[in-house]
């Protein structure tokens, strides 16, 4: 394959006139057929290194995701730009559109899925016996270590799936993962010959500043007059669903011209495509928003991402203000802390693993189960509700007994292990929770730093950095009043009904 | 708006059933006790038109109501207070779109008629102003397979297919009050712009989210009716909907055990073969009773059994079946009492509707 020929499919399929840092490289090497390790920053369009690989490789692309959200909104992109042989199986599926993507699965060049779903003996039986996987995509691979900031057991299992799948090549990515990660990465996958292609996070285009605050009224006020002399297009991040909407309403109230809505994970299916494509198509200036923004949202004018709270670690951090100036021009990352506020990630934290408590119930009510001659419950929520686990528990708990061999499946094998797997899991949960209270400690370091913003917050990712191409930090040369944006088009309003209602038809002539 | 929905409704459960029945009669619960509520109480053209509310949520409101004490509970039913009644008098029902709401009727189809008519349009305002790329608002699989199918046929006039489609629309969005007309427009994607969400539109109006969801619903509904009983003044939009209707609207079920009672079999071997209890298949024949004005419930009561049932459930004014069967001694079933009632409520609903 030459360089013309990828050139010219780029542009054909995809619309780009040229390839980003990194995806020309990655690319060829996957068609020679080596494994790659990839980490390319946020925004830089990861995914490319796979969809263009799927229109020219035999056979079919799996790509594992573990944000079903994410998957979805990709799915329906390609789609959009015209590829239609894509498809995502996850668990919102009913049975009948699921057997109905088995029964055509050869059809799909490209096919999303969850890393349970992999675990899924139906799914795999029909990956084997009716197609063959040319390429394993491994997305957020930083799950797959322990030492990740981000954990997902079921990707533990992974290197038995590509056993199974005829040991197809594989593709590592990842937006932000540290050296001992990366080499965790390729242990797990048990490749050891994975060709490596990283790339440095830092983004050159992006000034940072922190501002220290009373409370959350200060922080409201704050914005308000951060938008009245700079309405540009941004993001706002909090940690509770409530704050979006409260912050929504008192922005509105307090900013003139400017539009301002909230996102967040309770809200329905349709009103959060609205907002979302709102925002895009530029009919919202601000979006007041949770974690669960973002996935997908690939708009290139966010000037300004402000931290009202700030997440549980760096790696969060740079992944939400990677959405910023993604066109290149001058944006701006602001942290708003008040004192306590890293309570909120901390709480999370202590909550996400099971406790001690926890585990030893567990282990109790699967012996008893077991003196009863019963299995484990086929539904998970009803174990859940007995327990009173969340999800995320529970997962993580069963994974934890099988590894150790006291269940294999629904069933319940007791032995003498009991009390050392016991003592073994404890120890685990401290770990995990260990270095997740020191990836937190580490941002609420960079916040309180007196250094450099940018040089300390890239410090452990990278050994150098890029020259900024505007402002570097508020603790070097940024200050609001000096950063002069071009404010947003005056937007038509609406029209009334009926005028709007011929606009929307095309009726009337005046079109 | 909401608010209203609720005072109205425990008003109309008499203070015998609790937030319970009202969450059941939002959400659409599929049983045959919500069945029967409904149409005991004259709340059918309120099933199912919030069918994404939760329990958490109704409480919540139930309990803003109770701080204004214009509800109380007695053994977790619900009742309306003395200025509960004064306030809804204030804004009754029939000043509402919520008027236009008929559950029974079009509650199993009005989500997909819906979605079928906001993704053509969007489609189509964005394709023949020549836009190509956008996403569609609904992301349904069974919506967006029929506006792919209907596209492609549409295709080659479509400029013609919006005029004709416009001026449907336009027509009975005219027939509504001014703000509700603008609010339903508004609510609409297409190629210069992404609808409102339900929160915006909720901060527009000064509604609740609540509000706007009901609203939403009513207008549909409204649509629906106005389009069935008249296709031929509203043949673009009948396509929208016309397969979606169904003779009577009775859960898959029931619907299966009609069939086979059509074909003569008695009840205790429907349940054989159907291998279900017989209490069940009961259930279907109180919910086909209810629905169906022309089914004779003559072969399940006796006649006489069914004067008495009648009698004193209008004598004692009340829907509860303990209190009548302990006042006819308990010389009738359950069934029976359920059989009769239902039979009496989905006629004279029956009847009212055609007047």
């Amino acid at each position: 394959m030459n360089d013309e020929t990828l050139d010219k499919l780029l542009y054909n399929y995809f619309g780009y006139e040229q390839f980003r840092e990194g995806q020309r490289e990655i690319i060829e090497d996957l068609l020679k057929g080596n494994d790659v390790l990839g980490i390319l920053p946020t925004g830089t369009g990861k995914s490319m290194c796979y969809q263009l690989p799927s229109l020219l490789l035999d056979g079919t692309v799996i790509v594992v995701s573990p944000l079903i959200s994410l998957m979805v909104d990709q799915v329906k992109q390609l789609k959009q730009q015209g590829m239609k042989r894509v498809v995502a199986v996850n668990s919102f599926l009913n049975p009948q559109q699921k057997q109905q993507v088995y029964t055509h699965i050869d059809q799909y060049k490209l096919v999303y899925c969850s890393p349970e779903m992999l675990q899924n003996d139906q799914f795999l039986q029909v990956l084997k016996e009716k197609v063959s996987v040319s390429l394993l995509v491994v997305d957020e691979a930083h799950c797959i270590s322990q030492w990740g900031h981000e954990f997902r057991t079921d990707y533990l299992k992974l290197d038995e799936t590509l056993k199974e799948l005829k040991e197809p090549t594989v593709l590592a990515l990842s937006a932000t993962a540290p050296v001992h990660v990366q080499d965790d990465i390729v242990k797990q996958m048990d490749r050891p010959d994975m060709r490596k292609h990283i790339y440095p996070m830092d983004r050159e285009n992006i000034a940072f500043t922190v501002e220290h605050v009373a409370g959350m009224e200060e922080k409201i006020q704050r914005l308000a007059a951060i938008l009245n002399t700079h309405s540009v297009p941004t993001m706002i991040y909090f940690s509770s669903r409530q704050w979006t909407e409260k912050a929504a309403y008192e922005l509105n109230q307090r900013v003139e011209g400017v539009k301002v809505a909230y996102y967040h994970g309770g809200m329905d299916q349709m009103d959060r495509l609205l907002i979302q494509q709102q925002f895009m198509n530029n009919q919202l200036d601000v979006i007041c928003c949770t974690s669960a923004f973002g996935m997908g949202v690939n708009k290139g004018n966010i000037r300004l991402v402000v931290h009202a709270h700030i997440p549980s670690q760096v790696e969060s951090f740079l992944q939400e203000i990677g959405r910023a100036g993604r066109d290149g021009f001058q944006s701006v990352s602001l942290t708003l802390y008040s004192p306590g506020d890293g309570e909120i990630p901390k709480r999370f934290i202590e909550t996400e693993l099971p406790t001690e408590e926890m585990v030893s119930n567990a282990m109790r009510y699967l012996q008893s189960l077991s003196n009863k001659g019963m299995y484990i419950p086929a539904q998970t929520e009803d174990i859940e509700e007995t327990l009173q686990l969340s999800e995320v528990q529970w997962r993580f708990l069963s994974y934890q007994f099988e590894k150790h061999g006291l269940i294999k499946g629904r069933n319940i094998l007791i032995h003498q292990g009991w009390k050392e797997a016991y003592y073994s899991i404890l120890s685990f949960i401290q770990e995990r929770t260990k270095i997740k209270q020191n990836k937190l400690a580490e941002l609420l370091h960079w916040v309180h730093s007196e250094k450099c913003l940018r040089s300390t917050l890239y410090s452990s990712f990278q050994a150098s950095l890029k020259k900024p191409t505007g402002f570097c930090c508020d603790r070097c040369d940024f200050r609001f009043d000096l950063w002069t944006t071009s404010n947003t088009d005056k937007r038509s309003e609406l029209l009334n009904w009926e005028e709007e209602l011929q606009k929307i038809f095309l009726q009337g002539g005046s079109e | 708006m909401f608010n209203t929905l609720l005072l109205h409704s425990i008003q109309q459960l008499q203070g015998e059933r609790s937030a319970s029945a009202i969450l059941h009669m939002l959400t659409g619960k599929k049983s045959s006790q919500t069945f029967q509520d409904v149409y005991a109480y004259h709340l059918s053209s309120f099933f199912g038109i919030h069918r994404t509310i939760t329990r958490d949520e109704l409480m919540f409101e139930l309990k803003k109501l109770k701080a204004l004490q214009y509800i109380s509970t007695r053994e977790r039913a619900l009742q309306l207070t003395e200025s509960g009644l004064k306030e809804l008098n204030k804004a009754p029902i029939e000043h509402t779109p919520l008027v236009w709401l008929n559950g029974t009727a079009y509650q199993h189809m009005d989500q997909q008629f819906w979605g079928r008519l906001v993704v053509f349009v969007q489609t189509a305002s964005n394709i023949a102003s020549g836009q190509h790329q956008f996403i569609p608002v609904d992301d349904r699989k069974e919506v967006l397979d029929w506006v792919k199918v209907k596209y492609r046929h549409e295709q080659s006039n479509l400029n013609e297919y919006l005029q004709h489609l416009y001026s449907e629309v336009y027509d009975l969005l005219k027939g509504m009050p001014e703000w509700v007309a603008e609010f339903t427009t508004y609510r609409l994607s297409a190629y210069h712009r992404y609808g409102m969400s339900k929160d915006q539109l909720a901060m527009r109006y000064n509604l609740s989210v609540h509000d706007v969801t009901i609203t939403l619903q009513a207008v549909i509904h409204y649509l629906l009716q106005r389009v069935l009983d008249n296709q031929s003044a509203y043949p673009y939009l009948f396509q929208m909907c016309e397969d979606l209707q169904v003779t009577y609207p009775l859960t898959h079920s029931a619907q299966k055990t009609f069939e086979w009672i059509e074909k003569g079999y008695t009840l205790e071997t429907i349940a054989r073969i159907r291998k279900l209890k017989m209490s069940t298949i009961q259930d279907h024949i109180v919910e086909i009773a209810l629905v169906n004005p022309r089914f004779c419930i003559d072969e399940y009561v006796t006649k006489e059994a069914a004067q008495n049932i009648s009698h004193t459930a209008n004598t004692l004014n009340t829907n509860r079946l303990k209190t009548i069967r302990d006042e006819l001694n308990g010389d009738y079933s359950y069934f029976e009492i359920r059989l009769v009632l239902a039979a009496s409520q989905g006629v004279s609903n029956h009847e009212r509707r055609n007047t």
